[in-house]
């Protein structure tokens, strides 16, 4: 009886039964599953908003780097207008014939602008790439032979030939979609000769596009084009750009996008230099200025 | 002896109880909280870049065709919705209004009693009504506000044109 009683007291004091450890288990366990799904699902939530974020901003990067380009890009037209030999004396007239036909071989650059410039040719050798002069260049480094000035080409590339370092993103649909590169030349720029974009490094602005569309702004017609050479002075004067862009998000979706980009450049027209060397015209210029007051 | 079960058999009193739950209720909030800021944070990031694209494609657009003002510019607004199933639910407005110049002696910060200089200030007055009325014939503002027709959020672009065929009158004698 006596130890009975001891044994009974010692059950009070030994703690939980076997049972009730159990039982407060599963419970503890049943709740520990909820918060973990719950703070799982929170953690995959901020996860996927983070990367869509960054692929949207992927997107906005890329794009303001084209506008980046395309602000500065550089032409003499812009502000002048090229040499016109009717006005030429005959010494003149010479130079001027010895120097054209040096720019009839020339595939960077057209002629000359009336103060002397070369005027670039830009080109858009089929709808996805555009090959243009821009004056975004800056140096990274002092005394290297740069300046301002550039080449530049965007173009899409096929995905299998630009190496993907993140290949757990490139999901069954990435692989018959294509990539927006930039090329970029800064040395030796006004070299006569084609330049060799394979040569140049690649730069990677964005993947998995499924088209990009170029079109240039016609000033005549005021509609957009997509031909450089139906634009007045088209090939070496650009007045807007309209970029039409057509990727998949991270879900396989299909997104579009218009830009319309345009040089800083004002849109004016430059006075006409040789008016005031024709005297049949000055004469006109005379005329006219009067009529005005 | 009957004392001690009931000690080992009382469990939380129903105050700990509510305050464990409290506690409980307070964290998950906070944590569903920050979720959900971040979700609108994001959405909201989203939606401010496409206005923000918007309205700069139609400034873009506006600025390379060259406008034509005429004195029915300003109470003519050019409005209108967006194109392409990506833009669905967009309307733009272009306003366009002429420059306001303040007037030569707010500019100066004048009083009336400075009568000193009557002569030149009548010139430098007359000077100045011709610069006014010159940019105010050459320089127009242009506002583009950009409105999400479903949620209402609007962005709005400012800048400055130039009339390409303003005449310049530089005639002081009248």
């Amino acid at each position: 009886m006596k130890k009975l009683r001891i044994n009974s007291k010692s059950y009070f004091e030994s703690g939980f039964t076997l049972l009730e450890v159990l039982i407060s288990m599963s419970i503890l366990s049943l709740m520990m599953i909820g918060v973990i799904q719950f703070t799982d699902s929170i953690l995959e939530g901020s996860a996927k908003v983070i990367s869509e974020d960054r692929s949207a901003l992927q997107v906005e990067t890329a794009l303001s780097r084209l506008e980046w380009d395309f602000s500065q890009i550089y032409s003499p037209l812009y502000f002048s207008q090229a040499q016109n030999p009717q006005f030429m004396s005959e010494q003149e007239g010479e130079v001027y014939n010895r120097l054209a036909r040096i720019y009839e071989t020339n595939s960077r650059f057209a002629f000359l602008s009336y103060e002397g410039l070369p005027i670039p040719i830009f080109q858009k050798p089929d709808k996805s790439t555009l090959i243009f002069f821009t004056s975004s260049n800056r140096r990274k480094l002092a005394n290297s032979k740069q300046s301002h000035y550039a080449w530049v080409k965007y173009s899409l590339l096929d995905s299998s030939s630009v190496e993907n370092p993140s290949s757990q993103l490139g999901s069954k649909s990435s692989e018959s979609t294509s990539v927006l590169v930039r090329h970029y030349l800064s040395n030796d720029i006004y070299n006569p000769r084609d330049i060799e974009w394979d040569d140049l490094k690649t730069q990677v602005l964005l993947r998995r596009i499924i088209s990009l569309k170029f079109e240039f702004w016609n000033a005549a017609t005021q509609k957009w084009t997509e031909s450089l050479d139906v634009v007045k002075n088209g090939r070496h004067l650009i007045r807007g750009l309209k970029v039409n862009l057509k990727y998949l998000n991270l879900e396989d979706i299909e997104v579009e996008t218009t830009r319309v980009f345009r040089p800083l450049f004002p849109d004016y027209v430059p006075e006409d230099m040789y008016q005031f060397l024709n005297p049949a015209n000055s004469q006109n210029q005379g005329e006219n200025g009067a009529e005005n007051e | 002896m009957d004392k001690r079960i009931e000690i080992n058999q009382s469990g939380f009193s129903l105050l700990e109880v509510m305050f464990a739950i409290a506690i409980f209720a307070g964290f998950v909030s906070v944590i569903a909280q920050t979720q959900s800021y971040n979700v609108q944070l994001s959405t909201l990031m989203e939606e401010e870049l496409k206005l923000h694209n918007l309205a700069k494609t139609k400034m873009n657009e506006v600025l390379i065709a060259q406008k034509r003002f005429t004195n029915a510019t300003e109470k003519d607004p050019d409005t209108g919705t967006f194109k392409g199933d990506e833009n669905e639910g967009y309307s733009y407005r272009v306003d366009f209004k002429r420059t306001e110049f303040p007037d030569f002696a707010q500019l100066m910060g004048q009083d009336d009693d400075q009568v000193e200089n009557q002569q030149n200030q009548n010139l430098q007055t007359k000077i100045f009504q011709k610069l006014k009325l010159n940019i105010e014939q050459m320089i127009w503002q242009v506002t583009v506000t950009v409105t999400n027709t479903d949620t209402e959020y609007s962005y709005e672009l400012n800048t400055w044109m130039t009339n390409q065929d303003a005449k310049i009158d530089l005639n002081l004698s009248l």
